[in-house]
């Protein structure tokens, strides 16, 4: 029981840092396994949406980038090389569309209010924590302080790794991150406290 | 609420406002891939539907012109805009072409074409006459030698047929003129039958031809991780190498000649410095790639370790540096892996390339002293056994053994740039604990203990990240380190002491 408690509780707490992707996995998608596609597809795409919503800022874009990456995937998998960093090599992937979106938009405004649609079937309380977060996030995050610290919650990456793929020295990473960190608790509890 | 609480509510958020559409894009992937099966191969691979407005628009100023002094509708016929043709070198310049193959308008696409139209005025001239022109004065102005030999033709032209007979006649022009100049030319072909409008927006942001743009297309085909803009700046000979070098889908474009690899270090070059890093290691591949700047990646295995270098192309300078286990290794570590060129105490990149920045400083040679201290730097509060003053290959060195802890560390010192040849951990018995050949039962490695393996690696580093963590099973301690510009990525067995991964880079 305890155990249980514990682990439903770690699970609420932790940073659901997503399962490491072997290499295995993308010389399979490589081979055409569609099997090995919907795998990567089912591991990944969460991280990639939510990368590609810090960058984009709002759902539709995000969703059109998290599926144009992963054809992409698809087709480059066979040049893929085996380095033991499929996840940072999706990301990248995910990250050259998403700026190509920005620019694309660059001048059509967006919304004022994004409407959060949540995909997964959760209770009103928990929407309405879900909703505060994805606010916090878009509104008093600067846009690389929001892509660091999505990076770090979704993906598994390192620092090292995150400073590596946004093209950042390692300790404006790990500053930006900590600020991002205390920005989101402050809104959040100020929010929390009304 | 705490820190890493509101990371998590983050976390949970994006999660639960991430759709999942794989069914969608399963049926997308089929669709593409039975298309692909009907797809005329010779079209350049990229995108379904393309765009005319921008080539039309181009013809139709092209007409005006034309038009403004014509006569007859013969005339007129002949002499209508028919083809563009651009010439990409660094240079980029657009030919269009009439009917009847006579230049009617010649146009710099850069600022290294403007040099080369200079004052010519070609227009009214033959095609293959003007292109003999533009080619001879990119030789001239030294755009095309032995470093870089490599001339990219596009032409543009509704005709396919027409495009290619074109394209081809251009290509066997410029190889036969090149060859007069006793340059070994690399020409690549490749025709434009439909506009890309997605290409052509890129094009023209970047200020390069669309066959550039065409080319650069085909490479981010196969490697999505670069990006348009970091290729756009390249020349067309790097661009070939890529080319080559990433086995880029070449169908529609006709390549002949070897892209000119001699302003970098070379393969064989850049085989054996990789080789110089890591004594006796195998080299499973080597390749041209691009980075923040050309370079060679290597990958070396060896005693169970995966190294990948990367070496700058133009000065043959490491500039990565990283090892992980090696997967399929099924053997014990005989001994650990080579900690890379950063591991000369002094923080400084030093390699022990034969380059001339380095060549000049050989003139002084490290004291003995010095050399000890780099090796006390290593192994904090070891002693050294041995001590000696050797060379090897023509170069001073200093060799020797120091014992700490029951190891003992076998080392080797370029005396000219500080930079440690080989250094070779051992255990002397299995007296101590953090032994890599420990048995089972003795006490395993506690945190400090792991820290401080870090730091008699690289003294001086500040530990960034530090966290205890189970792979496999085993108990490891992994985290990150920096110093003087590099970042290191460790895990360290809790058990054995053994680096089970070292990375170091300082991009």
């Amino acid at each position: 029981m305890l155990l249980f408690g514990l682990s439903a509780l770690e699970q609420e707490l932790l940073p659901a840092r997503a399962p490491a992707l072997e290499d295995s996995l993308i010389l399979r998608v490589a081979q055409g396994d569609t099997q090995a596609f919907s795998e990567l597809y089912l591991r990944a795409h969460k991280a990639v949406y939510g990368f590609a919503l810090s960058i984009v800022k709002n759902q539709h874009d995000a969703e059109d980038v998290m599926q144009d990456t992963f054809l992409k995937v698809d087709a480059a998998a066979g040049s893929y090389q085996p380095k033991g960093k499929p996840m940072a090599w999706v990301l990248t992937i995910a990250r050259n569309l998403a700026l190509e979106k920005l620019r694309e938009r660059r001048d059509v405004p967006l919304e004022q209010e994004e409407d959060w649609h949540l995909w997964a079937s959760v209770d009103p309380t928990r929407a309405q924590e879900d909703k505060l977060a994805l606010e916090a996030a878009m509104k008093c995050l600067g846009n690389e302080e929001r892509q660091v610290v999505t990076l770090h919650a979704l993906s598994g990456l390192k620092h090292r790794e995150i400073a590596a793929l946004l093209d950042m020295p390692l300790a404006t990473v790990l500053s930006k991150y900590r600020r991002a960190l205390l920005k989101l608790k402050d809104y959040l509890e100020e929010r929390e406290a009304t | 609420m705490k820190e890493h609480d509101a990371e998590a509510r983050l976390a949970r958020a994006m999660e639960d406002a991430a759709p999942n559409r794989l069914d969608e894009l399963l049926e997308v992937r089929e669709e593409a891939r039975r298309q692909e099966k009907i797809v005329d191969i010779s079209a350049p691979p990229r995108k379904k539907r393309r765009r005319w407005q921008n080539f039309a628009a181009a013809m139709a100023a092209a007409l005006v012109l034309v038009i403004g002094g014509g006569s007859f509708f013969g005339w007129r016929y002949a002499n209508a805009p028919d083809s563009l043709v651009d010439i990409d070198v660094n240079p980029s310049v657009q030919l269009t072409v009439s009917r009847n193959e006579k230049v009617l308008s010649c146009e710099a696409l850069n600022a290294d074409g403007t040099e080369i139209i200079d004052d010519m005025d070609l227009r009214g001239s033959p095609l293959n006459v003007a292109v003999n022109a533009l080619i001879g004065s990119m030789v001239q102005h030294g755009y095309i030698d032995e470093l870089k030999n490599s001339v990219l033709i596009t032409v543009a032209n509704e005709d396919a047929a027409k495009a290619k007979a074109l394209q081809e006649s251009l290509m066997a022009d410029i190889s036969g003129l090149l060859a007069g100049e006793s340059l070994d030319a690399a020409v690549m072909g490749q025709t434009i039958t439909t506009r890309d409008q997605t290409l052509a927006s890129q094009a023209e942001t970047y200020g390069i031809s669309a066959g550039k743009a065409t080319l650069i297309q085909r490479i981010l085909d196969t490697d999505p991780t670069l990006t348009f803009e970091s290729l756009a700046g390249l020349s067309v000979n790097d661009l070939n190498l890529l080319l080559q070098s990433k086995q880029a889908d070449t169908s529609g474009m006709t390549v002949t000649g070897q892209a000119s690899d001699k302003a970098y270090i070379g393969l064989e070059k850049a085989r054996e410095i990789a080789l110089a890093q890591i004594p006796g290691a195998t080299l499973k591949e080597i390749d041209f790639d691009y980075d923040d700047g050309m370079v060679y990646e290597a990958e070396l295995l060896k005693d169970g370790y995966e190294y990948d270098l990367e070496i700058d192309a133009l000065t043959g300078a490491v500039v990565k540096w990283e090892y992980e286990e090696d997967d399929h290794w099924s053997g014990t570590h005989e001994r650990g892996p080579a900690t890379g060129p950063e591991s000369s105490g002094s923080g400084t990149q030093t390699t022990p390339s034969p380059q001339p920045s380095q060549s000049q400083q050989q003139t002084t040679l490290i004291t003995e002293q010095e050399a000890k201290n780099l090796v006390l730097a290593q192994v904090p509060g070891a002693t050294i056994v041995e001590f000696e003053r050797d060379t090897d290959d023509g170069r001073a060195i200093y060799k020797g053994e120091a014992v700490l802890d029951g190891r003992e560390y076998e080392f080797e010192i370029d005396a000219s740039t500080s930079a440690f040849l080989k250094w070779d951990a051992d255990d002397v018995d299995d007296g101590w604990q953090g032994g890599s050949s420990t048995s089972a039962g003795q006490t395993a490695l506690d945190e400090e203990g792991a820290r401080a393996l870090v730091l008699a690696r690289i003294p001086g580093a500040t530990i960034v990240e530090f966290e205890r963590d189970s792979d496999d099973g085993r108990t490891i301690y992994k985290g990150e380190a920096v110093l003087d510009g590099w970042e290191y990525d460790f895990e360290i067995d809790a058990a054995s002491g053994e680096f089970i991964k070292w990375e170091a880079d300082n991009r």
